[in-house]
């Protein structure tokens, strides 16, 4: 029972973890915009930009929707993943 | 060894392929980027200052465009035609459109939805996520290049998870894809012959017309296979074309270890280059290439769906490599579609661990019988347009609307038919294991 508890408080305390950085990497990238969106868009080698950035927040943001979902009891079936 | 030098020498050709790959209709060279420094309202010319650096020129206005509307000193993205053997400015739009509170929750919601079906069904969300954005004022080479660069990210979140669950075949999306780069290359060549023979309204036309035509018939085909199945109660076997093709032995035979088949590679590149194809001419290339998977090659719903993410987890990554160079991608647009689509792609994945395939094909036909029925209405427009029918500007305007409106309506559809489903199989799944509990507890 203690290794549950302390399993779930520590999967909650990444779930923070995981929104918080999400959450003040969206802020930063719009407190940013204009300087953001003039870098991205010049053209040439500039473009390899955006896609770095979609690769960090899916790895981030994916996560955190995963974790979330997960927390909230909504699983694949245990038909499946078994 | 053999595996990791086959998975080499495919990343290999993608990355070769990539500069030359123009998924979903690429940049074309009809626009500028830059600045409006001068407008003369007496020449109706303009004097633009590019944005890579060029010397500023001086260009004329077409007729319908009004000097005083013009912006001055903002970023802008001008679309160019020829006119009696010049240079026109035909259209000028704002390159980032300033976002409000109500556009962070519309893109977040569009952006779940779209997930939500590509979790689901493999494809969709393109198809309906660029309109959305053109809604709210984003230039249409923004808005495909946006969310392209949302497409790859989320379909490789949503194919990892189905691969977690057994579903998604490697091999069969990373060959698929190969051919479908192909097509692609073809797509584009038939896009642009249609475009200098018909011009802008006779392309809009073929483009409307091979999507109701193709919509019609293939999702036809799939919502009358799903209702059979759904009678039937099973999943089906494969198709009789798929079962007399992969008799047929012509090397080199490739065995699909998760979808179960054996089938000559030669049978598979057809169905990876009709998607290229229709990806690069009318923009819908997944609702040809998972029924392709499931009708040709002889996969299952589950399978072909899940194997569609990997497809366009590739195209989307080099389509967005030649829209990133092209400079055109709104990152705030992408990521606020990634905040929402990234809950969606994966709910959408688990939602398929609880349904039959009956119901992945129920809701693939559905949607696209819905999404023909909005482009159909725009077929009389595109006719008026090129002169061979008569309808006035405000019928026009009404049939763009209604287009829309239906759009929408094929993603609520969608959304509402896969919370449902995914519900009633985890209540379903909950009550049998409450039965087997109590059944051992005895």
């Amino acid at each position: 029972m203690t290794i549950l508890n302390s399993q779930k408080k520590k999967n909650l305390l990444i779930v923070f973890l995981l929104g918080v950085i999400s959450f003040s990497s969206y802020i930063v990238a719009f407190y940013y915009e204009s300087y953001i969106t003039q870098i991205f868009t010049k053209g040439g080698w500039n473009g390899i930009f955006p896609l770095a950035v979609v690769f960090y927040f899916s790895f981030l943001h994916g996560s955190f929707a995963s974790k979330i979902l997960n927390i909230l009891g909504i699983k694949a079936s245990e038909k499946c993943t078994s | 060894m053999r595996k990791a030098n086959a998975l080499i020498l495919a990343i290999m050709f993608l990355l070769l392929a990539a500069p030359f790959a123009v998924a979903g209709g690429g940049p074309s060279g009809d626009f500028l980027k830059g600045y409006i420094k001068q407008v003369d309202k007496t020449t109706n010319t303009v004097v633009f200052e590019p944005l890579d650096g060029g010397n500023q020129r001086t260009i004329s206005l077409d007729e319908h465009i009004e000097a005083r509307e013009v912006p001055l000193d903002k970023k802008v993205l001008v679309n160019t035609s020829m006119k009696n053997g010049d240079k026109v400015v035909s259209k000028i739009s704002h390159m980032f459109i300033p976002l409000m509170n109500k556009g962070f929750i519309y893109m977040i919601f569009v952006g779940f939805a779209g997930g939500l079906l590509s979790g689901f069904i493999g494809s969709g969300g393109a198809f309906v996520m660029t309109p959305c954005m053109m809604s709210m004022g984003v230039p249409g080479a923004i808005a495909v290049a946006s969310n392209m660069c949302h497409k790859f990210p989320k379909s490789m979140v949503g194919g990892y998870k189905r691969y977690k669950y057994g579903q998604a075949d490697l091999k069969l999306g990373i060959i698929t894809a190969i051919s479908a780069l192909v097509g692609v290359q073809l797509g584009v060549y038939v896009q642009r012959w249609i475009l200098s023979n018909w011009g802008e309204s006779g392309s809009s036309l073929f483009v409307s017309l091979a999507f109701v035509i193709i919509l019609v018939i293939v999702g036809s085909y799939v919502f009358h296979d799903a209702r059979r199945l759904a009678k039937k109660g099973g999943d089906g076997k494969p198709s009789k074309l798929a079962q007399s093709l992969q008799k047929i032995h012509i090397p080199p035979m490739i065995h699909f270890k998760r979808a179960n088949i054996t089938i000559s590679l030669w049978f598979t590149i057809p169905v990876g280059m009709g998607a290229g194809l229709l990806a690069a001419t009318i923009g819908v290339g997944g609702f040809v290439g998972v029924p392709g998977m499931i009708y040709v090659i002889g996969a299952s719903a589950l399978v072909a769906s899940a194997s569609e993410l990997i497809l366009a987890f590739i195209m989307g990554l080099t389509g967005s490599l030649q829209w990133g160079f092209a400079g055109l991608i709104d990152i705030r647009l992408t990521i606020l579609l990634l905040a929402g689509s990234l809950f969606g792609v994966q709910l959408g994945a688990l939602g398929t661990t609880y349904v039959k395939d009956s119901i992945v094909k129920l809701v693939m036909g559905s949607i696209m019988l819905v999404v023909a029925v909005s482009r159909g209405l725009m077929v009389p427009v595109y006719l008026s347009n090129l002169g061979l029918a008569h309808i006035g500007p405000q019928t026009a305007v009404m049939l763009d609307n209604w287009s829309f409106i239906v759009l929408v309506l094929s993603l609520i559809l969608g959304t509402v038919l896969i919370i449902g489903y995914t519900i009633k199989g985890m209540i379903a799944e909950r009550r049998e294991l409450k039965v087997e509990v109590s059944q051992s507890s005895y």
